[in-house]
């Protein structure tokens, strides 16, 4: 087996784990009643580890998954793929390793989610997000505010925190996984010194 | 998720239905709310009758659906600011035909998306949709990507219920105020990633001695066919949208 195959098979077995993870971790939210999502954890940690094609494959999936039973979670697969391609360039800057990188890289995910779920809520969605969020919109909406304006507020407000967990939490599992394990993985040179 | 399916329409090729699949979403697009709510939805409904799923099929449709419509009216009415025809009015509460039919224009191509893929997969196999795809060239890593997906997250559900358990009788709370439960989240989510991951490379040997990375053709447990009556299906579809699509454009523009 040469060294590419055994990687990209590595890559490829990491992609349902990362799918599951996303799935599972949001679970988890909902059992500790926690008032985050913290659904794309899968996606992060795939493209930090595998890159950004890997990331935006498992983002891809994991709605496509998803919306097998609730298929409103189909159209914001774009959201979940970006979020991948950019976790997997950040990673590829080596931006996971450094508490300052996974900053920066919070800050950057939280934006491009910022950009293509508000349109994807506003403009396919007439402004609803089908979680609890939408109470707040329509709050914002009774209150006078445009539906652009109520969706961007509501978005602030339930996103932020959310991105900034999600991917402190990867780099901390990234610190936790033992140096051997990682050494199987495309990007382990970012994180081996 | 993998339950034997019986039924008219389970019989059918799954990329035939996808093709009608793709054919709605893509009408519901160009045309208004009548053809959502007065074609695609009853049109769905009766086949979902016709090949006896309709109870699970409505209960998932509504489940899906009930909050977001719920939502959208409410936006929409509230947004409402046209002098069309009142229809009902209560103190500061007024609904005009024109909130209504945003309503439904916006509504229109989500219901019919998701009673279109509801529909699919109340009368498709995942696995048999995976071989046909296969058939049709894609690649194998996709069906195992989506297949070992469906199979990974009741595994892990399972796993993580296993693990809260583990740290409770540790003396992790998982109950009581937010900060508490917020301190929860880590060791209940780590463990399983890690595991997880520490597991891959074995699967990996697993897969490769399988011949997954093999660069030769790949043989089936199971095989299903198209019939003619699935490319005649296909093909009337594909025209019917065409000609929907041309009839609409004509409309349009002249």
């Amino acid at each position: 087996m040469s060294k590419a195959a055994k990687y990209s098979t590595m890559a490829i077995l990491l992609i349902p784990i990362g799918i599951a993870i996303n799935y599972v971790g949001g679970q988890i939210a909902l059992i500790l009643k926690l008032p985050v999502f913290i659904d794309v954890i899968g996606t992060i940690l795939v493209g930090a580890l595998a890159g950004p094609l890997f990331g935006a494959i498992t983002g891809l999936v994991t709605n496509l998954i998803l919306g097998i039973t609730a298929p409103t979670w189909i159209p914001y697969a774009i959201v979940n793929v970006a979020i991948g391609i950019v976790a997997g360039l950040c990673a590829k800057k080596g931006w996971f390793k450094t508490v300052k990188g996974a900053f920066i890289t919070s800050v950057l995910i939280w934006l491009i989610t910022q950009l293509t779920a508000n349109p994807v809520t506003v403009y396919l969605f007439g402004g609803v997000t089908g979680s609890g969020s939408s109470f707040i919109t329509s709050f914002l909406i009774a209150t006078g505010q445009s539906l652009w304006q109520s969706v961007i507020t509501t978005a602030l407000i339930t996103e932020t925190v959310d991105k900034f967990i999600s991917v402190f939490i990867v780099f901390f599992i990234i610190k936790a996984i033992p140096a051997r394990t990682l050494l199987k993985f495309p990007l382990a040179k970012h994180y081996l010194d | 998720m993998l339950e034997r399916r019986k039924g008219p329409l389970s019989k059918l090729y799954p990329l035939t239905k996808l093709v009608f699949l793709f054919c709605a979403v893509i009408l519901a697009i160009v045309f208004d709310w009548r053809f959502g709510y007065l074609v695609m939805v009853p049109l769905t409904m009766f086949l979902a009758v016709f090949s006896g799923n309709f109870l699970s099929f409505l209960k998932k449709f509504i489940g899906a659906l009930l909050l977001f419509v719920i939502f959208v009216f409410l936006f929409k009415i509230m947004l409402d600011k046209s002098d069309s025809q009142i229809l009902f009015q209560w103190q500061f509460i007024v609904i005009r035909i024109q909130g209504l039919i945003d309503g439904l224009n916006q509504t229109s191509v989500l219901v019919v998306m998701a009673a279109v893929v509801l529909l699919f997969f109340e009368t498709t196999e995942v696995e048999d949709l995976m071989i046909s795809l296969q058939q049709k060239k894609v690649s194998h890593v996709v069906s195992y990507i989506v297949l070992s997906t469906l199979q990974m997250i009741p595994d892990m559900v399972k796993r993580s219920k296993v693990i809260m358990q583990a740290q409770q009788a540790r003396g992790i709370e998982t109950e009581g105020n937010i900060y508490l439960r917020m301190r929860a989240f880590f060791p209940s989510l780590g463990p399983l990633i890690i595991s997880s991951i520490s597991e891959l490379e074995e699967r990996a040997i697993t897969l490769e001695v399988r011949g997954f990375s093999a660069s030769v053709e790949k043989t089936f447990l199971k095989d299903i066919q198209s019939r003619s009556i699935d490319r005649i299906l296909s093909l009337g579809f594909v025209l019917l949208s065409v000609a929907l699509i041309g009839w609409r454009i004509y409309v349009w523009l002249f």
